[in-house]
C-alpha cells in the first residue's frame, strides 16, 4: 500500500478535483492519496468526488490557516 | 428721543394683509410674516440683513425694544441649535448605517473574491442605496454559486467518465457511469458512454468467446493431427511386414511358376507383383510424409546455399539426363531442420525437372526478405499448372497426370507443404499453363541473421 501526496494549494475549485481524477488511475486498490488544498469548497468537493466514485474519504486535518490535508483510500 | 417712524407711511405701503399694517406695531422687525419688499418675510434672524439697512429698524430700535429683540434672537438661536443638533444626530445615524452596510458589502465581496460564493448578507438597511448594494452582492453570489455548482458538476462528471473509461481500458467490462446529473449534457454523455461501453464489452466478450472456441478447436485439431500422424506412421510401418511377405511370395510364385501355368495365371501373377510394388511405394511415401512431423530434427542455423548444393548433388543424375540449368541467388541463413530443408528444395527442383516441356529446363532458386519472413521461390520453364489445381497439387496422393505420363505417387508437394508448415511458414504456387511455374514458400527470419542473407 503506497501513500502519495498531491499538492493543490493555491488552486481554485474545481481544479483540485480534476487533479485527483487524473492521479486516480495510477493508484492501486488500498493505496492512500493525501491531498493538500486551500480552496474554500475543497473539502466539500473531495467528499462529493469520493461519494460519486466509490472511494473512501479517510480523514481531514485543518491546520487553521485555511489549508486542509485530506486522505483518500482507493 | 428720535421720532418713531411708521413703515407703512414711510414706504406708502397699502398691503393690508401685512400683519404690521393691520396691527400698526412699530417693532416691525420682530413680527414674522411681514410683506416687505413685495415678499412675505420670516422671523427676525431670517430677515436681519434687510432690517439692518431698513429705516424703521434703525429709527425705532431703542433700549426697550432691544431687550425684546435679544429675547427673540435668543429664542430663534435656540431653535436653530435644536435643528442643528437634530441634523447632527440624523447625519451620525446615516454615516453609521453607511459604514456598517459598506463593511458587510466589503466582507461579502471579499468572500466571493476568495472563491467562496456561499455568501448571503441581510439586505435590510435604512439607506436604500445600501440595501440595493447588498442585494446586488447577494445576487452576484447567487449567480456565481450557480456557475460554481455547474463547474463542480462538470468536474465531478468528467472525473467519473475518466475513472470509468480507465477501468474499462484496464479490462473491467462491468464498469459503468452511475448517478444522475441535473446537467442535461452530462446525462446525455453518460448515456452515450454507457451505451458505447455496452457495445464494446459485448464485442469483446464475443471475441473472447470466439478466441476460446478457436483455441479449443485448434487444440482438438492438433490432437487429432498428432493421432492421425501416429496412426499413419504405425499403419504404414506395421503394413510393411505383411506386405513384404505378400510381395516376396508373389515374386517367388512369378519366378518359380512363370510359363508353367496357363497364360492367365502369368498375367494374374504379373498384376499381383505390380500391385505389391505399388503398395510398397505408397507405404514408403506415407512413411516419409508422417515422418516429417514425427521424426523431424531440432532447428539449427542453416546456410541455405549449402542446402541448395546438397540438393543439387542428390539430383545430379536427373540433371545430367535432362540437361537442366539450375541456378540460385545468394541464399540466407535460417533456423531450420537441414535434412528437411534439403528434401524440400530437392523435391521442388526434381518436380521442375520432371514436369519439363520440350525446352531445356531452366530452374532458378531465389529468396527475398519481407519484414520478418524470408520468401523463397523455385521457378521453372516447365509445363505449368492450371489455376484450378493450385490447391489440389499440395494434397497427399493427388496427381494431375497418368502414371505412364509422369511417374510418381503424388506425395512430393504434400511432403514439401508439411515441411514448410512445420517451420512455421506457408506455401503456394503461381503458374501459367505451358509457360512454367513458380513455387513459393516462407520461413521466419531467424533473429541472429536478421537483415543479412548468406
Amino acid at each position: 500500500m503506497a501513500l502519495e501526496v498531491l499538492d493543490t494549494l493555491g488552486q481554485k475549485c474545481p481544479q483540485p478535483v480534476l487533479k485527483i481524477a487524473v492521479k486516480a488511475p495510477d493508484m492501486k486498490p488500498g493505496d492512500i492519496l493525501e491531498v493538500l488544498g486551500d480552496c474554500p469548497t475543497f473539502e466539500k468537493d473531495v467528499r462529493t468526488w469520493c461519494e460519486r466514485l466509490g472511494k473512501v474519504f479517510l480523514s481531514v486535518q485543518d491546520n487553521g490557516r485555511k489549508e486542509k490535508r485530506i486522505q483518500i483510500q482507493f | 428721543m428720535k421720532k418713531k417712524v411708521r413703515c407703512w407711511e414711510l414706504f406708502k405701503c397699502e398691503k393690508k394683509e401685512c400683519p404690521v399694517y393691520e396691527s400698526r406695531e412699530l417693532n416691525c422687525w420682530l413680527i414674522p410674516g411681514t410683506h416687505c419688499r413685495n415678499e412675505i418675510q420670516g422671523k427676525f434672524l431670517e430677515k436681519i440683513e434687510m432690517c439692518l439697512d431698513c429705516e424703521p429698524f434703525k429709527t425705532n430700535i431703542d433700549v426697550d425694544s432691544m431687550g425684546e429683540t435679544l429675547k427673540v434672537v435668543n429664542e430663534q438661536l435656540k431653535e436653530f441649535r435644536r435643528m442643528v443638533d437634530e441634523r447632527d444626530r440624523e447625519l451620525e445615524g446615516t454615516s453609521m448605517e453607511l459604514a456598517l452596510g459598506l463593511s458587510e458589502v466589503f466582507e461579502g465581496l471579499k468572500e466571493i473574491s476568495q472563491g467562496n460564493p456561499g455568501v448571503a448578507i441581510p439586505e435590510t438597511s435604512q439607506l436604500e442605496l445600501i440595501s440595493k448594494l447588498k442585494h446586488m452582492v447577494n445576487m452576484t453570489a447567487e449567480n456565481l454559486t450557480e456557475i460554481v455548482d455547474l463547474s463542480h458538476e462538470f468536474a465531478i462528471g468528467l472525473a467519473q467518465h475518466f475513472d470509468t473509461l480507465d477501468r474499462v481500458s484496464k479490462g473491467d467490462l462491468a464498469a459503468r457511469i452511475s448517478g444522475v446529473s441535473e446537467v442535461e449534457l452530462l446525462e446525455s454523455l453518460k448515456n452515450v458512454t454507457n451505451h458505447m461501453i455496452d457495445s464494446v464489452s459485448r464485442e469483446i466478450t464475443e471475441r473472447q468467446r470466439a478466441e476460446k472456441e478457436l483455441k479449443e478447436t485448434l487444440g482438438e485439431l492438433a490432437r487429432s493431427n498428432a493421432e492421425l500422424e501416429q496412426f499413419a506412421y504405425v499403419a504404414s510401418h506395421d503394413l510393411q511386414e505383411p506386405l513384404r511377405m505378400v510381395s516376396s511370395y508373389v515374386q517367388l510364385l512369378a519366378r518359380r511358376y512363370k510359363s508353367k501355368l496357363d497364360k492367365d495365371a502369368d498375367e494374374f501373377i504379373g498384376f499381383a507383383v505390380d500391385g505389391a510394388n505399388r503398395m510398397q511405394t505408397l507405404i514408403n511415401d506415407l512413411l516419409t510424409y508422417s515422418r516429417v512431423g514425427t521424426k523431424g530434427k531440432p532447428f539449427q542455423t542453416t546456410d541455405c546455399n549449402e542446402v541448395f548444393s546438397e540438393a543439387l548433388l542428390n539430383l545430379s543424375a536427373a540433371t545430367e539426363e535432362s540437361g537442366a540449368i539450375i541456378t540460385s541467388d545468394n541464399l540466407p541463413t535460417v533456423m531450420t531442420d537441414k535434412t528437411q530443408m534439403v528434401q524440400l528444395i530437392q523435391n521442388l527442383v526434381a518436380n521442375a525437372i520432371k514436369f519439363r516441356n520440350k525446352d531445356r529446363p531452366r530452374i532458378h532458386v531465389s529468396s527475398e526478405q519481407k519484414n520478418s519472413t524470408w520468401v523463397f521461390s523455385v521457378s521453372d520453364n516447365g509445363i505449368g499448372i492450371d489455376s484450378q489445381y493450385y490447391e489440389r497439387i499440395f494434397a497427399i496422393f493427388q496427381r494431375l497426370h497418368g502414371k505412364t505420363e509422369y511417374p510418381g505417387t503424388g506425395i512430393g508437394l504434400a511432403v514439401c507443404k508439411r515441411i514448410v508448415e512445420r517451420h512455421g511458414g506457408r506455401m503456394w504456387v503461381d503458374s501459367e499453363c505451358g509457360k512454367g511455374s513458380r513455387f513459393y514458400f516462407t520461413t521466419p527470419v531467424s533473429e541472429s541473421s536478421l537483415g543479412s542473407p548468406g
